[in-house]
C-alpha cells in the first residue's frame, strides 16, 4: 500500500490548503494596479476602466514624440493592446501600473521614431540643427492639469542644459548622442545632465526612489 | 574619442530612463543592472520620474481608438500568467497549447493566490510558488483528465488529474460558522485520509495539490470542527471520483 498523502499532524495546522479571497467589485476608486491584476485574468470590464484611466496619457506621450496624429493613434492603439496582452507580466514590486504602461508607450514610440526612414530624416534634421526647442514646446502644449503644472514647475528648476537634455531625450525621443550633437556638448556631459536632471526632477516631484 | 566617452557606466541611469540609449547600449546597460543593485534602485526612481513627464503630456485620445482597441482585444490571446511567473515550468509547456476552460480557471485562481503571497511573506511565497509549479504541471498536462460536480450544500468541486497527481478546486462554497471548516479527504479502499482543512473565515473557494492518487480513488469534502478531524464526522457535501 502506498504512503498516506497527509499525516494527522497536518490536520491541526492546515498548511496545505490555500485560501483564495473573492475579488472585490470594480469602481472608480479601484487602483490601476488592481485593475491590471484583473486584466491579467482576462477581465474585459476592468480593461475598459483601465483604458479610460490611461489612454489619454498613452496617446499624449506618443503624439508628443511622433507629432503625426494618425501614426500616433496607431502606436497608442498598439500600446493599449500590448497592455491587454502582457498584463500578466506586470510586477507591482518593480513600479506602479502607470509607470509600466507609460514606459511601454515611450519605448514603442521610440521604436517608431528610430525605425528606418524616420530615423534617417531625424539624422538629417539633427545634422541641420533643424529642431524646435523642446522646452518651449512643453510649456506651450501641456494642459492646465495638475501633473502638467508640477512637471512644468519642476522642469523650471533645472539648469538649461539639464532641461534641454531631458526634454530632447524624453519628449523628442533623441538618443543621447543626438542630444550631444544638438546641444553641441560632450557625450559624457549629456549623460551626466540626463542623470542629475532626472534626479532633481524626481526629488522635486516627490517620486519615491 | 573624448575622455568623457569612457564615462562611468553608473552614470547611464538617466539616459536609460529616458530611453536615450541606442539598442545595443541599452542591452549592455540592462546587463549591468542585473549586477548593480544601486543602479537598479536609482533606475526604478528615474523611470517613474520619466513616466511622470509622460503623464504631463496627456492629450485626449480619439474616441474611435477606444472602439478599435476593445474590439481587437477579443482576438488577442493574453500571455499565459504561468509562463510569465514560473520560469521553471516554462520549458515543459508547449506554448501553443491552450488550457481547457476548467484548467484555465484554476490558473486564474493560482495567479490571485500568488499575488497575495508575493505581497506578504517571501518564504511562504516561495513555497506557494513551488506548489503553484506542481499545480501548473498538472493543469497544463496534455494528458490531464477533469471532472466537476456540484457540492450538495452549494458551489462546485473540480478535480484535474495527471498521472498520480491531482489538483482539487472548489468554488462558491457556502460560508460556515466560525467553529466549522471544510476538510478534504482522499478516499481509497482503506478509508478516508485527510488532505487538510480550509481555515476559518469567509473564504468561499480553495484548491489543493494532491500526490499519490490512484484513478480508483475519490475525493471527499466534509464540514468538520475548525481544527479538523482525524476521520470524517459528517456526511460529505461532495464525493468526487477521479476522472476516467
Ligand atoms: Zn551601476
Amino acid at each position: 500500500m502506498r504512503a498516506a498523502t497527509a499525516s494527522n499532524e497536518t490536520v491541526a495546522h492546515m498548511p496545505l490548503l490555500r485560501r483564495v479571497p473573492a475579488p472585490p467589485a470594480l469602481n472608480e476608486r479601484t487602483s490601476p494596479e488592481e485593475l491590471l491584476a484583473r486584466v491579467a485574468l482576462g477581465d474585459v470590464p476592468a480593461f475598459e476602466l483601465l483604458y479610460d484611466r490611461v489612454a489619454s496619457t498613452v496617446f499624449g506621450v506618443v503624439r508628443r514624440m511622433l507629432r503625426d496624429p494618425a501614426q500616433s493613434e496607431e502606436v497608442a492603439q498598439e500600446v493599449m493592446i500590448e497592455v491587454w496582452r502582457t498584463a500578466t507580466r506586470f510586477d507591482a514590486d518593480r513600479g506602479s501600473a502607470s509607470t509600466w504602461i507609460l514606459t511601454m508607450a515611450h519605448r514603442r514610440a521610440i521604436d517608431r521614431v528610430r525605425s528606418s526612414q524616420a530615423s534617417h530624416d531625424r539624422e538629417q534634421r539633427v545634422a541641420h540643427r533643424d529642431h524646435t526647442p523642446a522646452y518651449d514646446d512643453v510649456v506651450e502644449q501641456v494642459e492646465t492639469h495638475l501633473d502638467a503644472e508640477q512637471v512644468r514647475r519642476c522642469l523650471g528648476q533645472l539648469t538649461d542644459l539639464q532641461r534641454e537634455s531631458v526634454t530632447l531625450a524624453y519628449y523628442n525621443g533623441h538618443t543621447y548622442r543626438e542630444v550631444a550633437e544638438l546641444l553641441d556638448t560632450p557625450l559624457g556631459t549629456v549623460k551626466t545632465r540626463l542623470r542629475d536632471g532626472l534626479i532633481r526632477l524626481r526629488d522635486c516631484m516627490g517620486v519615491e526612489s | 574619442m573624448s575622455p568623457s566617452d569612457t564615462h562611468d557606466v553608473h552614470t547611464l541611469t538617466g539616459a536609460y530612463a529616458t530611453d536615450a540609449l541606442p539598442e545595443a547600449e541599452r542591452r549592455a546597460f540592462e546587463e549591468h543592472l542585473g549586477d548593480c543593485p544601486s543602479c537598479r534602485q536609482e533606475v526604478a526612481g528615474l523611470v517613474a520620474t520619466a513616466a511622470r513627464l509622460g503623464v504631463a503630456a496627456a492629450a485626449p485620445a480619439p474616441p474611435a481608438m477606444r472602439e478599435r482597441v476593445l474590439s481587437q482585444i477579443s482576438t488577442v490571446r493574453q500571455v499565459s500568467p504561468v509562463v510569465a511567473r514560473l520560469e521553471d515550468v516554462r520549458a515543459d509547456i508547449p506554448w501553443f497549447r491552450q488550457p481547457l476552460a476548467v484548467a484555465a480557471s484554476l490558473l486564474l485562481v493560482l495567479t490571485i493566490g500568488l499575488g497575495v503571497f508575493a505581497a506578504t511573506e517571501r518564504q511562504r511565497a516561495n513555497d506557494a510558488e513551488q506548489t503553484a509549479a506542481r499545480i501548473t504541471a498538472v493543469v497544463m498536462d496534455p494528458d490531464r483528465r477533469e471532472a466537476t460536480q456540484p457540492v450538495s450544500s452549494g458551489g462546485s468541486g473540480t478535480v484535474v488529474m495527471a498521472d498520480d497527481r491531482a489538483v482539487f478546486h472548489a468554488a462558491g462554497l457556502p460560508e460556515l460558522p466560525s467553529d466549522r471548516a471544510y476538510q478534504l479527504w482522499r478516499i481509497d479502499k482503506a478509508g478516508a485520509h485527510s488532505l487538510g482543512v480550509l481555515g476559518r473565515g469567509g473564504d468561499r473557494s480553495l484548491q489543493q495539490f494532491v500526490e499519490h492518487v490512484d484513478s480508483a480513488d475519490k475525493l471527499g469534502l466534509t464540514v468538520e470542527p475548525s481544527a479538523g478531524s482525524k476521520a470524517p464526522t459528517t456526511t460529505p457535501v461532495l464525493v468526487l471520483p477521479m476522472p476516467a
